[in-house]
């Protein structure tokens, strides 16, 4: 075994009366746009609060850093049994058979931005400038990204390229994971 | 200007979470410390979240002020 040992890059000196911030590690594995809020609300606000955050995306949760697909996210109506009734005065949710026709995840999709243009909730684009703006670190998965036939220029940018021991060296700090 | 006057004002109403506190967290970096940010916000839900924004960025929660349907928040810029 050879005697010498590589030098990891010193860690920053930090001024003794900085406190060392909170740290989150999301990792995002889904691409639906109902699965997409959560992680991008918690990303922007811990990192408004002063957190270090860092976001892995993986598999599906590509689409939510991928140029095209990100404004285009949608939600299905099918295998969901939460999905409310679609006329509020008729009580009758959609029946999985009928959820699987066409026009039906177009439907589910308006219905949701509906919602959510009723709060005036920020839409994903726009969380995601906020995380770029705040100093969100935002990791590709680099093997799914193979895996799903995803180009690294297919990726807004600011993305870093990862694996799961560099993500996890950036975890290994963190005070909060969350798998999504 | 007095460091003690509130210099920047932010008008978060019909704005839902996360929205107020970033939109504070902006504005906090665009003062001088010691400097106040004033934010407007008819969120319920904002009486806890600024209480924990300050309390996590360490920055002063310096006055609270509740209406029918709208609250009223000073921080001071602390660091």
């Amino acid at each position: 075994m050879s005697a010498e040992i590589a030098v990891v890059a010193e860690p920053e000196p930090v001024p003794d009366d900085a406190p060392k911030p909170k740290r989150l590690a999301l990792i995002v594995s889904k691409g639906t746009l109902d699965q997409a809020y959560p992680p991008l609300v918690m990303a922007t606000t811990a990192a408004s609060m002063g957190w270090e955050v860092g976001i892995f995306f993986t598999f599906y949760g590509l689409d939510v850093v991928h140029k095209d697909r990100m404004p285009k996210l949608s939600v299905s109506p099918v295998g969901n049994p939460a999905m409310p009734p679609p006329i509020k005065s008729v009580p009758v949710r959609v029946p999985t058979l009928v959820g699987a026709l066409p026009g039906m995840k177009w439907a589910a999709t308006k219905m949701m931005k509906g919602w959510l243009s009723k709060v005036n909730l920020a839409s994903i684009p726009e969380l995601l400038e906020i995380t770029r703006e705040l100093g969100v670190r935002m990791f590709a998965c680099n093997t799914t990204l193979a895996v799903m036939g995803v180009g690294k220029e297919d990726l807004i940018e600011g993305v870093e390229f990862a694996g799961a021991p560099a993500f996890l060296d950036f975890a290994g700090e963190s005070d909060v994971q969350l798998f999504i | 200007m007095s460091a003690t006057e509130t210099v920047l004002q932010v008008d978060a109403a019909g704005l839902v979470c996360p929205m107020p506190t970033i939109r504070l967290g902006q504005a906090i970096r665009k003062v001088e410390i010691g400097d106040l940010v004033e934010v407007w916000t008819d969120d319920p839900g904002s009486q806890a979240n600024m209480a924990a924004w300050c309390k996590n960025t360490g920055h002063e929660l310096v006055a609270q002020s509740n209406g029918a349907e709208s609250y009223r928040y000073v921080v001071r810029r602390s660091r």
